[in-house]
């Protein structure tokens, strides 16, 4: 094999698509040079060939359904994400607690009043009521509370100067739009205890995330 | 003053962080961070819906890369049912995964990657099932130029690239199908630049040595 030969073969293994002058003159003297340089440029011509090209009009409708369905169930995920946040920490424990006391009551309240002489139905409607308004009160109250805490918070959160500020802040919005979602569910049906719950779960979350922007603040100072 | 630091930013993935740094900069009113070097303008753009699971910016990329995707998928996988359902799977993984993209390749690269990937995974799959492997049924697949669907050298390439090892195989279809550079097959394959380069020369040498004892097999039937 000679020098240029070699040469030759060497630009073969880099990939090259065209000779440079030099071996191209070599190629045309040497038969054998000139065989495999026909044959690797017959491969790389015919190659695109092997390119498919079909129709397939209902690969994106599959594909955006597939996409949809994964969006929906990220959404859950982060649902459930800050709904179950800290779930077994001793403030998920006391609230869980709090309100299983508060139903418990109520509950006991509702069996032990004096009967009104009106009909069953009415009667638990307006139980009904009366608990809702109830919860409704206790919930305005535990919300003044929690906006007394932003209102101290406000200011770290407005403008974070660390990436644990920052993270806070973000985290706040996620509560923040958890809140807004689930409120609008709960004004179109008050009644659902489950949808309460969430709520009642999302505000400890919020009220949790506000001490620990003041805790950090206490500790800064 | 806003920075990187502060936000504490500069050791996670630098495409998120640029995206987080962005918004935040937006929001406090202060000028805009530059975006990552590696990045082209309209990727930036179109990666800031992909992030934020914008359906439109999906189908956009769906628009620009499927036809190239069913290909790739096609020439993996061996027909067109699979190949399709291996580009839906791809772009289920995107979704899921898109805020992992960290800029050091282009989108594109990355999302061949991915489809490679799934090809390779469904391959196997397929084969630990001991599933038949569908035979590719390729007459009925327009091929877009060059030489026609029936022609003898494109048929008997495509046989001898089918049976090519894996390696070579996919460094040949992404280089001289797909017309893809060796650094971004590189990019794909997870291999370096020169592996990609000595396995398209073997995958070639591979192919010249069988296709010249096809033709000979073929001038002594005549």
């Amino acid at each position: 094999m000679s020098v240029d030969c070699r040469e030759f073969e060497k630009l073969l293994s880099e990939g090259i698509s065209e000779l440079p002058s030099s071996v191209v003159a070599h190629v045309r003297e040497c038969p054998a040079c000139a065989k495999e340089w026909e044959v690797w440029q017959e491969i790389a011509e015919a190659a695109p060939a092997l390119r498919k090209q079909w129709e397939s009009p209902e690969l994106w409708p599959r594909i955006r359904q597939s996409l949809d369905a994964e969006a929906e169930k990220a959404g859950r995920r982060r649902w459930w994400h800050v709904g179950s946040f800290r779930l077994w920490s001793p403030h998920w424990q006391g609230a869980t607690a709090a309100l299983i006391l508060v139903l418990t009551g109520l509950g006991g309240w509702m069996m032990l009043r004096p009967s009104q002489p009106t009909s069953v139905e009415e009667e638990r409607r307006l139980l009904t009521e009366q608990a809702l308004g109830e919860i409704e009160r206790s919930e305005g109250a535990y919300l003044k509370s929690i906006d007394k805490l932003s209102q101290l918070a406000a200011p770290k959160v407005r403008d974070p100067e660390s990436a644990i500020l920052a993270s806070y802040r973000e985290k706040l919005l996620l509560i923040d739009s958890a809140i807004g979602e689930l409120r609008t569910q709960v004004e179109r049906n008050r009644f659902n205890a489950h949808l309460r719950q969430e709520l009642l779960l999302i505000y400890q979350e919020k009220q949790h995330t506000l001490e620990e922007i003041l805790k950090d603040e206490a500790h800064a100072n | 003053m806003l920075t990187v630091s502060k936000l504490g930013l500069e050791n996670g993935p630098p495409l998120e962080n640029a995206l987080i740094f962005q918004a935040v900069a937006q929001e406090t009113g202060l000028s805009l961070p530059p975006k990552p070097a590696a990045i082209a303008d309209e990727d930036w753009q179109h990666l800031e819906a992909l992030l934020r699971g914008s359906l439109p910016a999906f189908e956009r990329l769906y628009q620009q890369h499927g036809g190239r995707m069913k290909s790739i998928a096609c020439n993996l996988m061996g027909n067109t049912s699979d190949a399709e359902d291996a580009v839906q799977e791809s772009f289920l993984k995107v979704y899921r995964s898109i805020r992992s993209f960290q800029g050091h390749s282009s989108l594109s690269t990355w999302i061949y990657r991915i489809l490679v990937n799934t090809c390779l995974d469904l391959k196997r799959k397929q084969r630990r099932q001991e599933l038949p492997e569908t035979a590719s049924s390729q007459e009925d697949i327009p091929h877009p130029q060059g030489l026609t669907a029936n022609h003898p050298l494109r048929l008997t390439l495509e046989k001898i690239v089918a049976s090519l090892d894996e390696r070579l195989r996919n460094v040949f279809l992404l280089f001289e199908v797909e017309g893809f550079r060796h650094s971004e097959i590189a990019g794909m394959l997870n291999i370096s630049e020169a592996a990609s380069k000595v396995a398209l020369f073997q995958a070639k040498r591979e192919l010249r040595g069988r296709l010249a004892r096809s033709q000979h097999a073929a001038r002594n039937q005549q």
